[in-house]
């Protein structure tokens, strides 16, 4: 089967360079090292009884400061689908995720969007509970990650592939 | 050095340029690794690369194996062929794996009909030169670290506050049982003087010094929980009367001595926390000494709408690295002999001295010997 492109969208410093560093190589570093332009990374779903046969991931680390601009450039072309991320110590990083939410389901209408709140270890009894008001709509995929302890960051891209293969289906 | 000879078949003579110095040209282009070039057939497998920067490329392989920028194009890249001159740009593209990452790329792909074959020019590229890029990741560094900063100190005053309710609880509840416990010392040694061995009230007695400590320890839990809950009510404050009481409920010996200079005004404000503050500042700079020949300087001065007190020492001084731990509760670098360490005493000025809209800093002693320098800004009018 073909690779899948996968979008990681979100603001400046949210945990997009961190979450695909955990995914593919297992490590997390604390030192921020902003990303200017793209980076690309490949990672191999495993097959899993949960409807997922295996699938090869083109993963899109993009720039926090692309902003919804993204979806008028190249990069974003055919994308199988995104992960926004956003920084739940950080609420305003909530707004730019919810609008790229709305920005990425117009342009890829369909495609299988998961709305990730980084970070969650820095927000102690934070994981479970209401979901910041711009996030707390129906139909919304979201999952609380940490980059650094490394908390459903595996089951962000499993679950997707699950998605894919769904609509494939 | 030696002048390009006019014969160099690379050189352009005239204004024609042949295929030769092209040739050239883009031969040491690739060999320096400014471009490189890919080839692929109309099924978009690589059939053949040239230049160092494409190196890791395969042959053989779908030209996405090891440009997987380029999965989710592969439809435009085949419309190429349909529209001679058409260009495709991916531009500035990292391709990260787990022993190297490439340099950022730009891709620029093409349909060249003469060779029935896709040409993918691959150039190295930047966003920016290095200047520009540094300053970005600076700004957004920025950005971050004062997000982190805000975050933390909401998260320093919750902490805080949790302590102050806990201590004032414990430190309340555990009195009584403390001072019980006391009694109960001095009830048994009055009931086994005249039978108990020397080693039996040699214990009691260390029993009683402990149980007197930890009441100390106590009563000082008690006061910091308290400080901001106290009624504010203003005196007229005679400054120097006060310093003085202070230092002379602090025992003088020959080896230590405590001066007063400076100007010492009759202020309107509040007593009780100044005297807090005046007695714990004077009290840590007596037991944080370490050395037979204490010096202590007390000053005060009038600035602007302050008063300045300055407690200062000639002990060992306090490292730049533990100068804001020295305000936490409970915090003391160094164990003084002997003498009660309770850790609270800096904690509490630093809380009354905030609490009144006044600042507390370290600073080290301007004559060049060792020792610290406590420097209070206490407000010369406290606001509600
Ligand atoms: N505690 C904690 N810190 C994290 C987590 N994820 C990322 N960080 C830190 O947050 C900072 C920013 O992380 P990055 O992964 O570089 O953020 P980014 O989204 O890629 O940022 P840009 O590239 O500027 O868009 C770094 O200092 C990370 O160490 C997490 O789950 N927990
Ligand atoms: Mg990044």
């Amino acid at each position: 089967m073909s690779a899948r492109k996968v979008m990681l969208l979100g603001d400046i410093g949210v945990g997009k360079s961190s979450i695909v560093q955990r995914l593919v190589f297992d490590r997390f570093d604390t030192t921020y090292k902003p990303t200017i332009g793209v980076d690309i990374y490949r990672y191999d779903v495993p097959p899993s009884d949960n409807g997922n046969d295996g699938m090869s991931f083109i993963v899109w680390d993009t720039d926090g400061n692309f902003g919804n601009a993204i979806f008028r450039h190249v990069y974003i072309r055919d994308a199988a689908a995104a992960m926004i991320v956003a920084d739940l110590s950080r609420p305003e990083t909530f707004e730019t995720a919810a609008s790229l939410y709305e920005g990425f389901k117009e342009a890829l209408p369909g495609r299988q969007a998961t709305i990730l709140l980084n970070k969650v270890d820095l927000v102690e009894g934070q994981n479970c509970g209401p979901l910041p008001a711009p996030l707390d709509r129906a139909g919304v995929t979201l999952l609380r990650t940490s980059a650094k302890s490394g908390t459903h960051v595996q089951k962000a891209f499993h679950d997707t592939a699950v998605a894919i293969q769904r609509r494939l289906a | 050095m030696t002048r390009p000879s006019p014969s160099n078949a690379a050189s352009p003579k005239d204004n024609k340029v042949g295929d030769a110095p092209l040739i050239v040209v883009g031969r040491v282009l690739a060999e320096r690794g400014h471009y490189g070039f890919l080839w692929a057939d109309e099924d978009l497998v690589v059939t053949a690369s040239y230049g160092r920067l494409v190196g890791f490329v395969t042959i053989g392989e779908d030209i996405t194996f090891d440009l997987p920028a380029l999965v989710g194009v592969e439809n435009d890249i085949r419309a190429l062929k349909e529209t001679p001159g058409a260009l495709l740009e991916m531009p500035a593209v990292a391709i990260v794996s787990h022993d190297s990452s490439t340099p950022r790329l730009n891709l620029l792909l093409m349909w060249i009909g003469e060779q029935d074959s896709y040409l993918c020019l691959v150039m190295r590229t930047r966003i920016g030169n290095e200047t520009e890029i540094d300053l970005a990741q600076e700004v957004r560094r920025r950005l971050i670290a004062e997000a982190e900063v805000k975050a933390k100190s909401k998260e320093l005053a919750r902490a805080n506050k949790d302590l102050e309710d806990y201590a004032s609880v414990i430190s309340h509840d555990l009195q009584a049982p403390m001072r019980a416990l006391r009694y109960q010392v001095d009830d048994l040694e009055v009931a086994l003087r005249e039978t108990a061995s020397q080693d039996v009230i040699q214990g009691l007695d260390r029993m009683r010094t402990q149980a007197s400590r930890m009441g100390q320890m106590l009563s000082a839990l008690l006061e910091y929980s308290s400080i901001g809950r106290k009624s504010a009510a203003l005196f007229d404050v005679d400054t120097r009367a006060l310093v003085n009481t202070i230092i002379s409920s602090i025992e003088q010996g020959p080896e230590r001595t405590i001066t007063v200079t400076g100007d010492w005004p009759t202020l309107t404000t509040l007593e009780q926390p100044l005297d807090l503050v005046l007695r714990n500042l004077i009290d840590n700079a007596v037991k944080h000494h370490c050395g037979s020949d204490i010096n202590i300087n007390v000053q005060g001065k009038m600035l602007g709408e302050h008063f300045e007190i300055k407690v200062s020492d000639n002990g060992p001084g306090i490292a730049p690295e533990h100068q804001d731990a020295i305000f936490l509760p409970f915090r003391t670098l160094r164990k003084a002999e002997g003498d009660e360490v309770r850790g609270l005493g800096l904690a509490i000025v630093h809380r009354i001295v905030t609490s009144v809209g006044g600042g507390i800093s370290i600073l080290g002693r301007s004559d060049g010997q060792t020792g610290a320098v406590f420097r209070v800004l206490w407000p010369k009018t406290i606001l509600d």
